[in-house]
């Protein structure tokens, strides 16, 4: 069996090997380590505690670098409350028991500390920090620019910021986390949370005894994510998924979406289980089995913990993944892409992997990576050159890569496109494209 | 497998064995000067100890964990630690040594803390581990994906045995010294991998599953 293994691992490393050609992250890395930037995260261990020589080493390293290299920008500082301007990290800030503490930054963020709420800066970035709410309460106000980099982690949770006002709180005894949006919005994640934007007015709380609760959003709000239409909230909770008579597994392919449809989500569908609409009577949280039998995919994202939800990934046909993945996109939940990841990976070869495989494309597409939205799209017309999807793919990739700037590639994909639907939907485009 | 090229194929590209062997440095190092230059406080010190063992690190760390969105971050903190505990490595001619401790160390830290947080395993859309670059094939990175699948199932200890003894390429002394474990437990890690991936790879990915198992499709095993 080790040699079955042997020729497996070597392949991997072989496709591995093309990433480590490109050297940007090592460049990053480089650049970061001469600017004295320290670590993202905090000492792992204490056998590897830092020394006094690592100390000299690194202050030698910036003394060089400011001296030979003075344009360098430099990571925000910060100034608590009372003190000297700093970039120390992972040093614990802490507001008094009958009093607040403030902390300013030099980009113009600041985060007030309620009273014996305690704090670290865990990252100081040109862009921004990483902030760690060890206990208590923080009032965040983070200065936006179009490069902003911010977080704050409070326990398990991760709140990413790119310009706002909040109030974030976090209670490890009671694992009970709090976040409150005055201005702007955010995204957060956590355990049984998938990550989702919180906006102005909106709350999110969460410990073992609650669930997310959000307030109504309110109507002036301009929804920041594509492809979200009609959301159903985690709460209440709503049916989302599609109605399939008992005992018909089989999978049904997504419908084609036309150009004006494409920003549509993929499985949003009129119907509704009337089954799925009544709650189980018993105080018992339902399993993923229950969920995934009902298809309350709303249900199975919202409020089963990892564990469960990756059972279910695991245990669904075709079709609930697919559909999984299509409620999981409309909740503005992170891991559809590993749904649809799912979907190739256990059904390698059928409709449904290569459905996936453009689902996964217009994901990428959306998400602004269009050459490898280029590249999902290519898997699918390979996979099923006659596909219902075909015709879309073939358009998609005219955009694709006329959004990637290949404009080799983009002419290329037009005139195949032209040559097979000289009248399609994307046939404007890509006539354009040639011209 | 209709449309999805198979494992067996992809595995039958030349140079496959030569793929998992380390990628040799351009340049010989003289480790013994690079630890006294870099405890004397050259400030010019960190940045030639990252040119001559950066990408060994960054090849270590995407062998351990494949596809993913912390490798800059663990590449900057295993530098960041070498350069902070430098002066506790005693014989300076085995700092290769050393530093593959130290990111197999780390990464195993990673592994274990998102095994406790099974929620981290997921990525955000934007963070999907993107094509590797644009001639790869796509197959290729399937598979990538599918592997690591499986293994992302596995004990961070398995995972790490299966990844430097398979992946990596190296020999059993190599990855147990690597590892910071004996012979001995190294190579029980290796047996108990191995029957975790396919115990894995059963259960989530028959194809593969079924691939490992059907070895007269790849033709050129033993």
């Amino acid at each position: 069996m080790s040699k079955r293994f042997e020729k497996l691992g070597a392949e991997v490393a072989r496709v591995q090997d093309e990433t480590l050609a490109d050297g940007t992250r090592r460049a990053a890395v480089r650049r970061r380590l001469l600017l004295g930037e320290s670590r993202s995260s905090p000492p792992r261990s204490s056998r590897w505690e830092p020394t006094l020589a690592w100390v000299g080493a690194m202050a030698a390293v910036v003394l060089a670098v400011v001296v030979l290299w003075p344009s360098v920008p430099e990571p925000i500082a910060y100034r608590v409350e009372g003190e000297a301007e700093s970039r120390l990290l992972d040093r614990e800030i802490a507001a008094p028991n009958d009093g607040a503490r403030s902390i300013a930054f030099t980009d113009g963020s600041a985060v007030r500390l309620s009273p014996s709420a305690r704090a670290r800066v865990r990252q100081l970035r040109i862009e921004g920090a990483t902030l760690v709410l060890d206990r208590g309460e923080a009032t965040v106000s983070v200065q936006h620019r179009d490069t902003t980099k911010w977080s704050v982690e409070a326990g398990p949770f991760l709140v990413r910021v790119t310009g706002t006002r909040f109030r974030v709180g976090w209670q490890p005894e009671a694992e009970s986390f709090e976040l409150e949006v005055f201005e702007g919005e955010v995204r957060v994640r956590g355990p049984s949370l998938p990550e989702r934007t919180v906006r102005r007015g909106q709350e999110v709380r969460q410990n073992p005894a609650a669930t997310v609760e959000p307030k109504p959003e309110p109507p002036q709000v301009e929804e920041p994510i594509r492809e979200r239409t009609a959301l159903p909230e985690p709460h209440p909770r709503k049916q989302t998924g599609t109605v399939t008579p008992a005992g018909a597994p089989s999978y049904e392919p997504p419908a084609v979406p036309t150009p004006s449809e494409a920003e549509a989500p993929e499985s949003t569908r009129p119907e509704q289980d009337p089954e799925a609409s009544a709650k189980p009577s018993s105080a018992e949280p339902p399993s993923w089995k229950t969920l995934l039998d009902r298809r309350d995919y709303s249900a199975l994202l919202t409020e089963l913990g990892p564990e469960q939800l990756e059972q279910a990934i695991w245990q669904a046909d075709a079709a609930q993944l697919l559909d999984l993945g299509a409620a999981a996109r409309e909740l503005g939940d992170a891991r559809a892409g590993s749904i649809y990841t799912a979907v190739r990976s256990r059904f390698s070869g059928t409709d449904a992997a290569a459905d996936a495989a453009f689902l996964l494309g217009r994901m990428q597409f959306h998400s602004g990576a269009h050459r490898s939205s280029a590249t999902w799209f290519e898997t699918y017309l390979r996979e099923r050159p006659d596909g219902r999807l075909a015709r879309e793919a073939a358009g998609r990739l005219v955009e694709a890569y006329q959004h990637a700037g290949d404009t080799d590639r983009a002419h290329e994909a037009a005139e195949q496109y032209l040559r097979r639907y000289p009248n399609g939907p994307h046939a404007g485009l890509a006539r354009s494209v040639l011209q | 497998m209709d449309g999805q090229m198979p494992v067996s194929n992809i595995m039958g590209w030349p140079d496959q064995k030569a793929a998992g062997q380390p990628i040799e440095e351009e340049s010989p190092i003289d480790d013994e000067a690079l630890v006294e230059s870099l405890r004397s406080g050259d400030p010019g010190a960190p940045a030639r100890f990252f040119d001559a063992y950066g990408r060994y690190v960054e090849r270590l760390l995407v062998r351990v964990l494949g596809p993913d969105p912390d490798l800059e971050d663990l590449l900057h903190d295993v530098f960041a630690e070498a350069l902070g505990n430098i002066e506790q490595l005693r014989d300076p001619t085995r700092l290769k040594g050393w530093l593959t401790r130290m990111t197999v160390f780390i990464a195993r830290g990673m592994l274990r803390r998102r095994r406790r947080h099974g929620w981290l395993a997921f990525v955000p859309d934007e963070e999907l581990p993107l094509m590797p670059s644009p001639s790869t094939p796509p197959e290729a990175r399937d598979l990538l994906n599918r592997v690591f699948a499986v293994l992302q199932r596995l004990r961070p200890n398995h995972r790490i045995a299966f990844s430097l003894r398979y992946i990596e390429g190296m020999t059993l002394p190599e990855a147990a010294e690597a590892s910071g474990v004996s012979l001995a437990t190294f190579k029980r890690w290796l047996k108990a991998s191995n029957r975790a991936f396919m115990s894995s790879a059963q259960r989530i990915d028959r194809a593969l599953y079924e691939e490992l198992l059907n070895t007269p499709r790849w033709g050129s095993l033993p």
